[in-house]
């Protein structure tokens, strides 16, 4: 994902540097007494430490302790160096696809029965170097989206209340119509990038696509959110259509709410899923290049 | 607009991260924007159901008050009693508060026209809730109760409540009051501040597509 050079003779070189260079980072920022550190810096590390457990409490895994302490290792060395935006809530969701998929090299079987004591050491190490050059990457892309007043996010949820209008018009006056802001709910999808409202075990399918976009990701952000909010599931089983799009016309306020903020994702596997990334690519075709398609 | 209607209040409830977590709900992860929880009360003979937006503690979400804060009919202030610095940050939420609702007002400035300035400090229903007493058994405490009834003193006689969202203490009671008071300063003002209008409609779309 561009945070190893594509020529393979160079790759282990750069990976061994810059894993050198992160842990060098947390000798240097981390692994130090609270009183070399500043007021803000302290607030900054008490926060994550108060965030770690309460990330994916859902999945048991993420509550072994030495589990949270890497968390916490990789978001307080992010934080630091990235202090245009430092910590904000909502990236420890973004660390842990990263986490799961570099920790699943050495561990096998499902996440229910990983252990991360059956790691050394050092392995840990360059399994956190990894996550936190990812992250990094991950969210160079998106830098506003975490600065002061997150415009970025603004930016986008604004959009996505554009193109929902330009799809489903319908919808769109019902939203309005019960005083329901966009960013009410999507606030969270954006900043969290959607980890919160679907099974763990999907995010990183998920992920393959975030990543697979790259610099464009912001943008087709965008695409995948009104595909969510507008899930069309069929089952063939039972010949039935799900549209989220006809229940969310028959919400009040309340009920609106309720159910955007409890999304019936529990039971969603890869398929339900990719229905939704298709018909995020579908949209982006259809409307990405017509720009007048979404001028007000 | 029938009273039957309008037994719908909007809370909101402001106050640091990770301090205080009222936990109506089983919500164990951070809360990002906003977390939304509703609680059924009877006040009087009239059955109240109070839509309320847990914001988020972290600074960086502040400046997103506005889409929360619009159209709140009351306030809950809270701050953990064991940690001195989440009582020192009222006066942060409190203005921080006060000025979105103006924002709102310079926005929609019919509604200053319409009806008694809901900025005014003294007619805002807000109340404070110093919470996490059950924590230590009370041996932790940072912040006195005479302390944080001198702040609601202050502040025109705030109504102040001490309670454990944890063990469940006092907290019926609190909101209980609150939607008393807003219900009450409803009767006194008017009804036009739920109202409010949607920016939209400024930026009303013209039809047809030009792709």
């Amino acid at each position: 994902m561009g945070y190893a050079p594509p020529n393979s003779d160079r790759r282990e070189g750069v990976l061994r540097r810059k894993r050198i260079e992160y842990l060098d980072c947390v000798a240097q920022f981390y692994d130090i007494p609270d009183t070399e550190r500043s007021d803000d810096e302290i607030n900054m590390l008490r926060q994550i430490s108060v965030d770690c457990p309460r990330t994916v409490p859902d999945v048991a895994f993420f509550q072994q302790p030495q589990v949270q302490k890497s968390l916490e290792r990789i978001l307080y060395t992010w934080a630091i160096r990235h202090p245009a935006s430092g910590y904000v809530q909502g990236i420890n969701d973004l660390v842990t696809p990263f986490l799961v998929v570099f920790l699943s090299e050495y561990l096998d079987g499902s996440i229910d029965s990983w252990s991360i004591s059956d790691i050394s050491s050092a392995n840990i190490s360059n399994i956190e170097a990894d996550c936190y050059w990812c992250l990094s990457q991950l969210l160079d892309g998106m830098q506003d989206h975490y600065t002061f007043a997150q415009p970025g996010i603004q930016r986008l949820v604004f959009k996505l209340k554009e193109l929902v209008r330009r799809i489903d018009e319908p919808v769109s006056r019902h939203v309005e119509d019960q005083g329901l802001e966009f960013l009410q709910f999507a606030f969270r999808w954006f900043n969290c990038l959607l980890i919160r409202e679907i099974p763990f075990n999907l995010v990183t399918r998920l992920w393959d696509t975030y990543l697979a976009e790259g610099d464009a990701l912001p943008d087709f952000l965008v695409y995948i959110f009104a595909s969510f909010l507008l899930t069309e599931l069929i089952d063939d089983a039972f010949a039935a259509k799900f549209q989220w799009s006809g229940t969310l016309r028959t919400l009040d306020f309340q009920e609106l709410v309720m159910f955007l903020q409890h999304l019936p994702t529990h039971n969603w596997t890869d398929q339900e899923l990719e229905m939704v990334l298709s018909r995020a690519y579908m949209w982006h075709s259809m409307f990405n290049n017509s720009p007048s398609h979404l001028a007000s | 607009m029938s009273f039957q209607k309008r037994t719908l209040l909007k809370v909101i409830l402001l106050g640091d991260s990770g301090y205080v977590h009222m936990k109506f709900s089983q919500q164990y992860k951070a809360t990002i924007g906003a977390d939304f929880v509703t609680k059924e009360l009877q006040i009087d003979d009239r059955n109240v159901t109070l839509q309320i937006w847990d914001t988020a503690g972290q600074e960086r979400f502040q400046s997103l008050g506005v889409a929360f804060y619009r159209g709140a009919d009351c306030c809950v202030l809270v701050y953990d009693v064991n940690v001195s610095k989440s009582f020192d940050n009222l006066d942060n939420w409190h203005e921080e508060f006060l000025k979105q609702v103006i924002i709102m007002l310079i926005w929609f400035p019919i509604f200053i026209s319409c009806q008694a300035n809901p900025t005014d400090p003294r007619t805002f229903p807000f109340i404070l809730l110093g919470n996490k007493i059950d924590l230590d058994g009370g041996n932790s405490r940072a912040v006195s109760e005479k302390k944080a009834k001198d702040w609601c003193v202050s502040k025109e006689n705030m109504p102040y409540f001490e309670t454990s969202a944890k063990e469940d203490i006092n907290v019926d009671a609190a909101f209980h009051c609150i939607s008393k008071n807003a219900l009450e300063n409803e009767r006194e003002q008017d009804i036009y501040f739920q109202g409010i209008p949607d920016v939209v409609t400024q930026t009303e779309q013209k039809s047809g597509c030009a792709c």
